[in-house]
């Protein structure tokens, strides 16, 4: 599902990560059921909540359980963070202690997403889009100039051989680079698990725009990846991810493709269902 | 483990590594045996950090930079490891033409 969440210039730091938690655990399932800071008039939802991947594990500190996808036998989790103005950091985790509250083997990584006000004459809304699928919870807000995730990987030579490899990543599209909390690598006498981060894999050429018998326009779409130099280079489909044609389209521009929307973002596009 | 190979496995962005000279539990819960004790000796529950086992020794490797004064962790190494100073350039003086060679 695709939310198009705006704000009033009464929201506050609590009623946007409430309405952020609501939506991402399924309690808020339309509009109506956002706080008073959201503009309502202006906010739209969009396709079906995915019920059964995502689950409140901890309240207070905002954390969250996702199954994947499509290999229900992976489990991961995430922590949302905020100070008294924003959205301060994301943490993924492979594991998570629910007696402490405590995230095992996790990195956090730094978002700082802040609530803005709406307004519709402005060329380029503020708001903050959220795509929640059962693959993939993306983020994207101009005004605070990021765009990121948590994306469902799929399997590998290396997921298959050290299966405690997560099969989750943090990539944030802003500047196409990914981190994969706990990750096993090849390397030689240090080889073992630890992080792993790089770039989205771009040395393919990426694809462009054609159009059909009919004359109309095709946004070509392949698959993306991510690979690390620490695992031999081993590449990682990336679900729900798309390349499309370079500058093809505006950030947070939405385009259809047989009645499924798609997020644009950097060179790339979110599937948002 | 050399800290150029630590460096090798957890990469170049910046972080700290820690060994684990604790107690090890009885199990196969190690990692969460150490995160919590890491964890108390952050002083806070909201830690991130990944605790991994090479070569018989429990490393932590965290990109958050915690006051950590526990006997538990000894500190290892900041990375991404200083750049080796460049060798001093080679000057190479040009021999002078003596006078009246010719």
């Amino acid at each position: 599902m695709l939310i198009k969440y705006r704000m009033y210039a009464n929201t506050t730091i609590t009623t946007f990560s409430s309405d952020i938690k609501g939506l991402i655990d399924g309690t808020i399932t339309s509009v109506s059921g956002l706080s008073a800071g959201c503009d309502k008039a202006n906010t739209t939802m969009t396709g079906t909540y995915p019920a059964g991947i995502y689950t409140k594990v901890n309240d207070s500190s905002n954390t969250f359980s996702k199954i994947h996808g499509t290999d229900s036998g992976y489990t991961h989790y995430f922590r949302l963070t905020y100070d008294s103005s924003k959205m301060t950091t994301f943490t993924l985790a492979q594991s998570y202690t629910s007696g402490t509250d405590t995230l095992l083997n996790s990195v956090a990584q730094t978002v700082n997403v802040t609530p803005n006000t709406y307004n519709g004459s402005e060329q380029f809304p503020k708001g903050l889009n959220i795509v929640i699928t059962s693959k993939c919870l993306y983020f994207s807000s101009l005004t605070s100039g990021i765009g990121f995730g948590l994306f469902d990987l799929g399997n590998n030579g290396i997921t298959s051989t050290y299966a405690s490899q997560m099969k989750m990543a943090y990539i944030k599209l802003t500047n196409g680079t990914f981190n994969v909390p706990y990750a096993y690598n090849l390397q030689g006498a240090a080889s073992g698990y630890s992080s792993i981060s790089g770039n989205l894999w771009t040395t393919y050429v990426p694809p462009t725009f054609a159009s059909n018998a009919t004359g109309s326009l095709v946004v070509v779409e392949n698959p993306a990846f991510i690979a690390a130099n620490t695992q031999g280079y081993q590449a990682f489909g990336v679900n729900n991810l798309m390349r499309i044609p370079d500058y093809g389209y505006v950030i947070d521009s939405v385009y259809n493709t047989s009645g499924t929307s798609r997020l644009a973002a950097n060179n790339y596009a979110i599937i948002t269902e | 483990m050399t800290h150029d190979l630590l460096q090798q496995l957890f990469g170049t962005e910046p972080a700290k590594i820690y060994i684990y000279a604790g107690e090890l539990v009885a199990g196969d819960s190690q990692v969460e045996n150490i995160t919590l004790k890491f964890a108390d000796a952050a002083g806070t529950n909201l830690v991130s950090c990944v605790v991994t086992q090479l070569k018989g020794t429990y490393f932590v490797y965290t990109k958050d930079d915690y006051n950590i004064e526990d006997s538990n962790f000894i500190f290892v190494v900041d990375l991404p490891l200083p750049l080796p100073p460049e060798p001093d350039p080679v000057v190479v003086e040009e021999e002078t033409p003596s006078e009246g060679t010719q």
